[in-house]
């Protein structure tokens, strides 16, 4: 198992300040949600914590070792990711679309080793996407979709999975077999950084919060302590009612 | 035996078999079995001549020309993630064009016949990094195939001004047919020459072929995912350049084949672009001596050339494609 920190990293455009001094730990067993408005630095957050984009000042490393440092392919069996864009260039079958998630374990081509076949397959149990293995994705719902881009980071089967908003444009129960999925990653040992836009979601899901706003972190920790009334008011402008894990939305401020 | 392997096999059944017929089809009338008596080597040593030193060698140029630009096209379609990428379209056999025609024309051939193949390699290597440059920074595939439209335009255009100072009517004709693309009278030294280029273009694109098929993820994801995405992207554009360049040295610009044949393949491949770059080199490659045997027959008194008959054939099909893509995106 594997964890993921993140110490001073700062991220610049230019002029702009997208992330400034962003500090945060992902442990195994952890499902951090990454919250905050359209334009905080979640997404430059996670790609410089996975090292596709260079940080200008701090380090991101997992077990110690700078993710910017790692080879692609190491880098990828550790910590699998699952961008927000779905769409693919070519129409290819579901399965083969999944096993591209064992390609940083050697696989190519279409002769899958045992270990690449049996990940996969797991994967698209995880995923309930046995049915649809031969069809087209380009004849797939949005839903049944992003599944199967789920099962392609699954398949993976690397210790750290970060999503992009893994919710957006999914109807109601998609978006929470999307969760559920994540949910039993994590319950296996996994850590995951997910990044939410729907507030309600995120408190029923997430073990830690991770508040973001103007390319700052401005809250982090467990979910008792980081669910607040106060945080939703400050990061995103609304009014909330708070109850255990139930969130309620009332209305901007 | 998977699909995959089933189409290779079949089309290079195809490709020998239409490698035969060509050496059978010609001005002088051969028997299929003096032809396959040459091709062993015993038989009239005039029918060898035939076989071996005219109709062979030009058969086997359309192969390789075709070949390069079939595995060139579905490589940058891979690459580009898009489907209208071909070396034609996208101005990189006009800008070896241009380069090979700039060494015919201030005669630096005289000092090596290496600097053919050369000039073309350099001139494809120009445009196809460019391309790749460009392609790192939009992903809008408008804008790739406007950048390729206009690079094919430049070289062109310099083209025309080298054809209106052509000091001799004799380099005029040497041009033109350069632009047009032919594969008449190549010898076995000729082939020799474009070979180890063609062949190292080739072994580069094939040793990718699976980032291609990472790619359809997107840039960032296939990165995540464990793609080392600027080196694919250095190595296509070197294979890519390699390829091409040595297939214009061979035959000048054939445009559109590069295109049709990893369009036809990949519906037969599952759309894996890992997958159609070598039944698309085959396909290519057949489609091309089809062609020249096409223009062996049609053309007798006048030679018409292959790049003509490639685009009259092959341009409808780009459009076609085109329309197609247009609908199916909204």
């Amino acid at each position: 198992m594997a964890s993921l920190r993140v110490a001073g990293l700062t991220v610049r455009a230019g002029e702009t300040v997208l992330v400034s001094d962003a500090n945060f730990e992902l442990r195994p067993g952890q499902f951090v949600a990454l919250l905050g408005p359209n334009g905080a630095g979640k997404s430059t957050l996670i790609r410089a914590s996975m090292g596709l984009i260079a940080a200008d000042r701090g380090e991101a490393s997992i077990d110690g070792r700078a993710t910017s440092s790692l080879g692609s392919s190491e880098r990828a069996r550790t910590l699998s990711y699952l961008p927000q864009q779905r769409s693919l260039a070519w129409p290819l079958p579901v399965r083969d679309v999944v096993a591209l998630g064992r390609y940083c374990h050697g696989l190519r081509g279409t002769q899958p080793r045992c270990a690449d076949r049996e990940a996969i397959d797991r994967a698209m149990t995880a995923t309930d996407l046995h049915s649809l293995a031969s069809r087209r994705t380009d004849t797939l719902s949005g839903g049944e979709l992003a599944r199967v881009h789920c099962a392609r980071a699954l398949s993976t089967e690397s210790p750290i999975m970060i999503a992009d908003e893994p919710t957006a444009a999914l109807d109601l129960p998609h978006a929470f077999l999307m969760m559920d999925v994540l949910k039993s990653f994590v319950d296996d040992g996994g850590a995951a950084l997910v990044v939410l836009h729907d507030l309600p979601l995120a408190a029923r899901y997430a073990s830690h919060l991770l508040w973001m706003c103007d390319g700052r972190i401005v809250a982090d920790g467990p979910i008792d302590t980081t669910l607040t009334e106060e945080l939703c008011a400050e990061v995103y402008g609304i009014r909330a009612t708070i109850d255990g894990r139930r969130l309620t939305i009332e209305g901007p401020l | 035996m998977n699909r995959a392997m089933a189409l290779n096999l079949t089309l290079a059944v195809l490709c020998l078999a239409t490698l035969c017929c060509a050496c059978l089809l010609g001005s002088t009338a051969l028997s299929a079995g003096a032809v396959l008596s040459s091709l062993v080597g015993n038989g009239n040593p005039m029918d060898q001549v035939v076989v071996w030193s005219i109709r062979l060698p030009r058969a086997l140029a359309a192969f390789l020309v075709g070949f390069c630009l079939g595995v060139g096209g579905a490589a940058l379609q891979g690459l580009l993630r898009n489907p209208l990428a071909e070396p034609g379209v996208l101005g990189v056999s006009a800008s070896a064009t241009l380069l090979a025609t700039l060494a015919i024309y201030y005669n630096l051939v005289a000092l090596s016949p290496w600097i053919l193949p050369a000039a073309a390699i350099v001139g494809a290597l120009l445009s196809t990094t460019v391309l790749a440059a460009a392609a790192a920074r939009t992903h809008s595939a408008v804008t790739l195939i406007l950048i390729g439209f206009g690079l094919s335009s430049f070289a062109g255009a310099i083209m025309s001004l080298l054809l209106n100072l052509a000091p001799t009517p004799f380099s005029l004709a040497d041009m033109v047919n350069w632009t047009l693309g032919s594969v008449a009278n190549r010898s076995f030294a000729d082939i020799g020459l474009a070979l180890p280029f063609l062949f190292a273009g080739c072994v580069l694109l094939f040793r990718q072929r699976s980032g291609y098929t990472l790619l359809a993820l997107g840039e960032e994801a296939a990165a995540a995912a464990g793609l080392g995405v600027a080196r694919l992207r250095l190595l296509t554009v070197l294979g890519t350049g390699l390829a091409v360049g040595a297939s214009v040295s061979l035959a000048g610009a054939i445009g559109f084949v590069g295109l049709i044949a990893p369009h036809v393949v990949r519906p037969l491949v599952s759309h894996d672009p890992a997958r159609s770059l070598l039944p698309a080199g085959l396909l290519a490659g057949l489609l091309l001596m089809l062609a020249d045997i096409g223009v062996r027959l049609l053309s007798s008194a006048y030679e018409l050339n292959l790049g003509v008959l490639a685009a009259l054939l092959g341009a409808p099909v780009f459009i076609a494609l085109v329309v197609r893509r247009e609908n199916s995106h909204g």
